[in-house]
């Protein structure tokens, strides 16, 4: 199924079903900021409508503080032909956290983008097996706390 | 949620905005968390899934022992049998889900435990009655994220360590041997997690040398080193299907040789 395809199954899905299944948070970082239970929360609700089109939700998250000008980046290991959807949140409502995905040689990994309020997702189709970086950046605001999490299918 | 429906339809293909590329460099101080950063068995399952439809039922292992004379051995057991949990799942197999599940509670017990992931055992049995295997698969992470957190409560990262490598282990074996039987180079492919091997191996090189030393700890050690050159490419390529059979002995004689007592 191609991500374009999810996408439209995602409004079937939020008329069909309720929300993902809640689980008890996972902090990834014992110095997690204060906010980051309540960004969870909200990332849950987004990814809620993509679970419901099958993706599958880690159970930990990253959290932490972003400073203007200085993104944050994480080593996550992909699987080709695997569909993800990196999901982040920061406790500046005016903000759009920047998400930007590097594939295991480094180059830049176009993505199915979406923005709201405080709140960003990156999808993308594994095209290679390895160790990719995410990277998350504030867009626009202040330094604020950030927590991002993943989906995948 | 409407709203974020409607938001979620917006979305669309962008080059995102940032540098084109990362130097090695970048990469190389990109952040690590372990719960993050290494990844849930059933994503390597699902890609194997696309690519080979293996009958998963095929790779079960014969019941083991649930107790062992080490807290290291009883560890990497726990994750080796995580994995196994992943397979019966993959298997859609609920009679198989419960017993694994069972003896994961039981080897989380012999490392003082168990009443930690008691609850998460008895959801692991609910939902294989209710063949659940979306919940399952999620159930199956939360409570390997439970033990180690544990085993970090207890100031124990060892285990902690040993737990993801038993996992890790057990599923390449999964996969290496789902790679041969299908026959699929793109199978083969999904072996490539040189750097997934790496950074496992370095959590136990980064542990203090008293316990770096033990004998189960070198001997996963000594695997990983193995392991991590037999997905070795030259030109940075996959790995092709006589790889991933290496692969696969590798990790199976080392879950073999922890998994007796």
């Amino acid at each position: 199924m191609t991500m374009k395809r999810g996408l439209r199954l995602l409004l079937l899905g939020f008329l069909l079903a309720g929300t993902g299944r809640a689980q008890d948070p996972v902090p990834s970082s014992p110095s997690q900021p204060e906010s980051a239970p309540s960004l969870r929360a909200r990332l849950l609700e987004f990814g809620g409508a993509l679970a419901n089109d099958g993706f599958r939700l880690r159970d930990a998250y990253w959290s932490g503080r972003l400073e203007p000008g200085r993104p944050r980046r994480l080593a996550v290991n992909l699987f080709a032909g695997n569909q993800y959807w990196f999901c982040a949140a920061v406790d500046a409502p005016e903000d759009r956290p920047a998400i930007v995905l590097y594939d295991p040689q480094g180059k830049i990994v176009r993505v199915l983008a979406h923005e709201s309020p405080g709140l960003s997702a990156a999808g993308v189709t594994a095209a290679f097996t390895g160790r990719y970086v995410v990277q998350i950046e504030t867009s626009r605001g202040p330094a604020a706390d950030f927590c991002l999490l993943y989906l995948f299918k | 949620m409407s709203n974020t429906a409607a938001l979620l339809l917006l979305a669309a293909l962008v080059p995102a905005a940032g540098l084109a590329s990362l130097t090695e460099t970048q990469r190389a101080k990109a952040e690590s968390l372990p719960a993050v950063t290494v990844p849930a068995p059933a994503e390597f399952f699902g890609a194997i899934d696309k690519v080979s439809r293996p009958d998963w039922a095929a790779f079960y292992r014969d019941p083991g022992p649930t107790s062992f004379p080490t807290r290291p051995q009883t560890a990497f057991n726990l994750g080796a049998l995580v994995a196994d949990g992943y397979i019966a799942v993959e298997a859609q197999d609920g009679q198989q889900v419960k017993n694994t599940g069972k003896d994961i509670v039981a080897l989380a017990r012999a490392l003082g435990v168990g009443e930690n992931v008691l609850a998460r055992g008895k959801s692991i049995s609910d939902f294989a009655d209710k063949n659940d295997w979306f919940a399952l698969r999620e159930e199956l992470e939360a409570t390997t994220n439970e033990v180690r957190r544990a085993m970090a409560d207890q100031r124990d990262e060892a285990l902690s360590s040993l737990i993801l490598a038993g996992a890790w282990m057990r599923s390449l074996q999964a996969g290496g041997r789902a790679a041969e039987l299908s026959g699929e180079p793109s199978a083969a492919s999904l072996l490539g997690q040189k750097e997934l091997i790496a950074y496992l191996h370095g959590q136990l090189r980064d542990l203090p040398e008293k316990v770096r030393t033990g004998p189960v700890v070198e001997r996963v050690g000594n695997a990983f080193a193995s392991v991590g050159e037999l997905m070795t490419v030259d030109g940075g390529g996959a790995p092709d299907l006589e790889q991933a059979g290496a692969i696969e002995a590798a990790c199976a004689e080392l879950v073999t040789q922890l998994g007796s007592k």
